[in-house]
């Protein structure tokens, strides 16, 4: 039996060992009578010890596929979970074996995903794999074919075809970590100092004692010096918001999974569960839109740790591809007021140029975090874009999308918007502490 | 499919296979192969064209152990060894019947299930028991036919008969197990 087998429904078919045993022993013993050679009798005789055992034991009934489940609907990029089946019935089973077939993006313990196992008699046959999965996505997972043999490996049952569990893998996020304050908090409680003085530890002033204010605040020094009372006051600390705008459109280059090469898609998943997570444990709220054919593509701004797994279950839900019915222009991106949207783009197509260049001209602080890789720039081989290796006609229809990449990127910061390559930890200090700085100065905005 | 085509699948199944099945095709191969070689050290005519044959089907069942391979194999080695052995009972028939359930039996493990599959232990074992008890048998009927033919039996008509009629009951009792299914229909 092979995974690559037909599929045979019914009960249990006799083996190519029982036909053997059977026709050799029964025509050697007819020969052996035919012409009085007693030693074709003697040849024949095993194969009639294995031909009566397995006939004289005929199976009852057939064994059923009696459960095949994952443990776990969802897991991290590179976490796995056990795909567990059950066989009941197995009174007549005496082994039983699953073999997976191979999917994309999953790789399974033992390699092969062939696993067998010994039967005792009455009970029911559990069997398990152990799968990984490498890359983000929801993915059907445990396809494959099940089979069983009887005693003496005279009939076999199956093989019968094994449905796929859907399999949630989460993005597991890049590292990711910013020093820089976003550029105008407006909420209640948080880590981001605000433009107001208020409860904080960062040092704003010393003032005058007002009513309200609290013992330890009393600067004994200066108010000896000045012989009135003083205070220290602090810079309030706030949180704020950040819309992460997801381009889904365009997914350019080779995804190996998690321990391999990354796609434009990949990068801007990974950043975007990065930026979500990082700024989600300092107790900002969170928001996410999908600029593509993403069924599910929106998360209201929220907090904690259960927004976040939504962030992430979204995520893993991006189907790459565009949606040629929605018009960028007329898309209501439900920002709120004070948020910085950050767009996750490798910034190829004209959806996503059209939405960041129309929420800064509406004055939303916007940053474009570019997500294509190093590596996809420059003299780029056609298999590194997923192409046929050398075919030369697709490393030059890429050069003429980088130019044209080149025109939209000038479009974007030709309205002010910073455009940072996605590198990790540190991304986006140097451009919120920029934009903290031009916000604080007087500008125009166009309505 | 083309043959060449065919072959490279099962030539990519051999290279696939775990260590146990690539041991089990092994022993099979050798011992299908070793067959010629056996007849010729029991003291049976040589027959070139005969034993390449047999190389060439060993080839064959330890690509396909689950085919008609094995069968034709060993098919093949008894007319093999009709052709070249008289009629004598001695121990190397039971050599013989040896090597024929070698090759049986390790086709047997060999087709359990895909070429990946590495057949617990325990079933090795039991396979082992098994193939004990099919030898024990083939030589308590050695002895026997050997007893007999010491007491120089004379063959009759009646014993003749008798043995047919055996044969073909037999036969007519495997014919409906081996053309039907057993167990109820999956749901």
């Amino acid at each position: 039996m092979s995974s690559v087998e037909p599929l045979v429904s019914g009960g249990w078919r006799p083996t190519a060992s029982l036909v053997r045993a059977a026709l050799f022993s029964t025509a050697l013993a007819a020969i052996s009578v035919g012409t009085g050679r007693a030693d074709l009798l003697v040849l024949a005789a095993p194969f009639l010890v294995h031909t009566v055992a397995a006939v004289s034991a005929r199976p009852g009934r057939s064994p059923r596929v009696a459960s095949s489940r994952l443990d776990h609907a969802s897991v991290r990029e590179g976490e796995g979970t056990t795909l567990e089946v059950t066989l009941a019935d197995c009174e007549d089973v005496e082994h039983a074996v699953v073999s997976l077939a191979r999917g994309s993006y999953t790789s399974t313990r033992p390699a092969s995903g062939v696993v067998g196992s010994e039967a005792l008699p009455g009970e029911r046959i559990a069997m398990s794999v152990d799968v990984a999965s490498l890359r983000w996505g929801r993915r059907g997972v445990g396809e494959g074919v099940v089979a069983a043999t009887d005693p003496w490996a005279a009939r076999r049952w199956g093989p019968v075809r094994l449905l796929p569990g859907m399999l949630t893998t989460l993005p597991l996020p890049g590292a990711f970590d910013s020093r820089a304050p976003v550029p105008h908090p407006v909420g209640l409680v948080g880590t981001h100092p605000a433009r107001r003085t208020g409860d904080g530890s960062e040092f704003a002033s010393i003032r005058r004692f007002q009513p309200g204010d609290r013992l330890r605040r009393v600067h004994w020094r200066v108010s000896l010096r000045t012989r009135e009372l003083h205070v220290t006051s602090t810079v309030a600390e706030e949180d704020s918001s950040v819309l992460l705008l997801v381009d889904s459109g365009v997914d350019i280059g080779v995804s190996e999974g998690i321990r391999g090469a990354a796609s434009t898609l990949d990068v801007s998943v990974r950043a975007a569960g990065a930026l979500a997570e990082h700024y989600l444990h300092q107790g900002d709220r969170v928001g996410l839109r999908v600029l593509g054919s993403t069924e599910r593509n929106a998360v209201a701004v929220g907090g904690g740790r259960r927004h976040l797994r939504r962030v992430l279950d979204t995520l893993a839900r991006i189907t790459p591809g565009e949606h040629h019915d929605v018009a960028t222009g007329r898309m209501r991106f439900r920002v709120p007021a004070g948020a910085v949207v950050v767009v996750l783009s490798p910034m190829l197509s004209e959806h996503a140029v059209g939405a960041t260049v129309g929420l800064a001209r509406s004055g939303i602080t916007v940053v474009v975090v570019d997500t294509l890789p190093a590596g996809l720039v420059g003299d780029v081989s056609a298999e590194a874009l997923g192409g046929e290796a050398g075919d030369r006609r697709q490393t030059v229809a890429w050069r003429m999308r980088l130019i044209e990449r080149d025109h939209l990127l000038a479009r974007v910061t030709r309205v002010g918007v910073p455009v940072v390559a996605w590198q990790g930890p540190g991304t986006l200090d140097s451009v919120l502490r920029g934009l903290g700085r031009r916000l604080r100065s007087p500008r125009t905005v166009a309505r | 499919m083309s043959l060449l085509t065919g072959a490279s699948g099962h030539l990519d199944r051999v290279v696939r296979a775990s260590f146990q099945q690539r041991v089990l095709r092994g022993v099979a191969g050798v011992a299908a192969a070793g067959f010629p070689v056996l007849v010729g050290i029991a003291g049976g005519s040589a027959h070139p064209w005969g034993g390449a044959f047999l190389v060439l089907l060993a080839v064959g069942l330890v690509l396909m152990p689950d085919s008609g391979f094995p069968l034709a194999w060993m098919s093949a080695a008894t007319l093999l060894w009709v052709a070249s052995m008289p009629d004598a009972l001695e121990a190397s028939v039971l050599v013989a019947a040896g090597d024929l359930v070698v090759v049986h039996l390790a086709c047997t493990i060999a087709a359990y299930g895909p070429p990946e599959l590495t057949v617990p232990a325990g079933l090795v074992r039991l396979w082992l028991a098994r193939a004990a008890l099919m030898v024990s048998v083939t030589a308590l009927l050695l002895l026997a036919t050997r007893f007999f033919g010491v007491l120089d039996v004379p063959a009759s008509a009646v014993v003749f008969s008798t043995g047919l009629c055996l044969v073909a009951a037999w036969a007519l009792v495997l014919l409906p197990r081996l053309v039907t299914r057993d167990g109820a229909p999956d749901s």
